[in-house]
């Protein structure tokens, strides 16, 4: 059994975008409204979400994300209040998609979705050889890459 | 590898282009017969001219990233510019494969692929796609074979006493008349004259209308027929059904 963890590039990733997010929500809020208490409260309020987001919820979030895959199976656990463990044996895969972003062995935004009877399973911000890693496991054959 | 169709660069194209709609009319509404008027209309439009190339390019790129691979075992699709899906459908999964051939994509020979598997979420295809006809070809000669008659011969089949059971018992015609029978005998004399006091009322209705229509249909037919439409629904629909068993 092999265990497998969330690529810790994905989590700077995160923090860059949702800190663009906020200059831009930031700069939209004070040039579209006039009203200084109502701007002030606008960027107190964004800028905690922001914080809470990026320095509490998300660390914990990929803290508690972990695989691991065994030859017949591919089991998830994750969830920061509750925890979920969710196990899929590859046989009744019928289906597999992959994501990937540009540069994705550095924002570590590679995610992969097991389609079985009655649902699906998503694995979440993995390491781009751990993706190919898992995808082989599977079974899936032909792991192209251009 | 294989592309889709070249006409999916209109269908990318065209939830965009419909934005060019009211520059269009505003085209047409200032339209006059002039040598000139080409050149002045371009002049004037040439930036929404432009976002109409970009359109049309971005759909072109997004059909020149739309590939199509396969291998004897599975059929994979790679999509998207810069977040790239993968889909990887092994050919033994494939449950079901309709292949549509609308009218007016006849003469490009064009066809929509849709390939479903036993997983996925309902009402929603697990692989469509544009393609030519050569692609489908290509596609088609890597599915496995179904041999119908090998797997219709020997699949137990219900007789039609046990499906005429079926139906009595489980069609709530059935069950409807048994409750209101139950009703009627134990539900106590209020209840009795409370019902019957409104079917009266339904009655006299009912009998204006069927009157008005000439008909003359009495009550008891109306009831009687409703409980063979709900008998014979269950029944006509029970009437091809097969078990089916499949080893892998």
């Amino acid at each position: 059994m092999k265990q497998y963890y969330p690529d810790r590039h994905c989590l700077t990733t995160m923090r860059l975008i949702i800190t663009a997010a906020v200059v831009i929500i930031l700069w939209a809020v004070r040039y579209f409204i006039p009203i200084e208490k109502i701007v002030m409260l606008s960027i107190v309020v964004v800028i905690s979400i922001a914080c809470f987001e990026m320095f509490v919820h998300l660390p914990m979030f990929f803290n508690s994300i972990s695989y691991s895959a065994t030859e017949t199976e591919v089991t998830k656990s994750s969830g920061v209040f509750i925890k979920v463990h969710q196990s899929v044996r590859y046989s009744s895969i019928q289906y597999t998609t992959r994501i990937s972003s540009p540069l994705s062995q550095y924002t570590g935004f590679n995610f992969i979705i097991f389609f079985v009877y009655g649902g699906q399973l998503r694995l979440l911000f993995l390491k781009r050889s751990d993706a190919d890693e898992i995808i082989r496991l599977s079974g899936s054959i032909s792991v192209k890459e251009d | 590898m294989y592309f889709e169709h070249p006409l999916k660069i209109l269908k990318y194209s065209a939830k965009n282009i419909w934005l060019l709609i009211f520059p269009l009319l505003r085209g047409i509404y200032t339209y006059h017969f002039d040598k000139n008027w080409f050149y002045s209309w371009a002049k004037g439009a040439w930036f929404d001219i432009a976002v109409l190339g970009a359109i049309i390019i971005f759909g072109f790129v997004r059909w020149f990233f739309s590939r199509i691979y396969f291998t004897d075992e599975e059929l994979v699709h790679r999509d998207g510019v810069f977040l790239r899906i993968h889909t990887y459908i092994p050919f033994r999964n494939i449950s079901s494969v309709t292949v549509e051939r609308p009218i007016y994509m006849a003469p490009l020979r064009a066809m929509r692929f849709r390939c479903d598997t036993r997983a996925g979420i309902f009402k929603t295809v697990d692989l469509k796609l544009l393609v030519s006809d050569k692609t489908r070809r290509h596609i088609m000669e890597h599915m496995l074979d179904i041999d119908a008659k090998e797997k219709i011969e020997g699949i137990p089949q219900p007789n039609v006493w046990s499906i005429l059971m079926f139906s009595i018992f489980f069609s709530s015609g059935f069950s409807g008349t048994v409750y209101l029978a139950t009703f009627f005998f134990k539900g106590g004399d209020i209840a009795y004259n409370i019902i019957s006091r409104s079917l009266n009322i339904i009655t006299i209705e009912t009998a204006k209308i069927t009157e008005k229509l000439v008909l003359k249909i009495p009550t008891a037919a109306i009831f009687i027929g409703v409980f063979f439409y709900c008998f014979v629904v269950p029944f006509i629909s029970c009437e091809s059904f097969q078990i089916r068993q499949i080893y892998h």
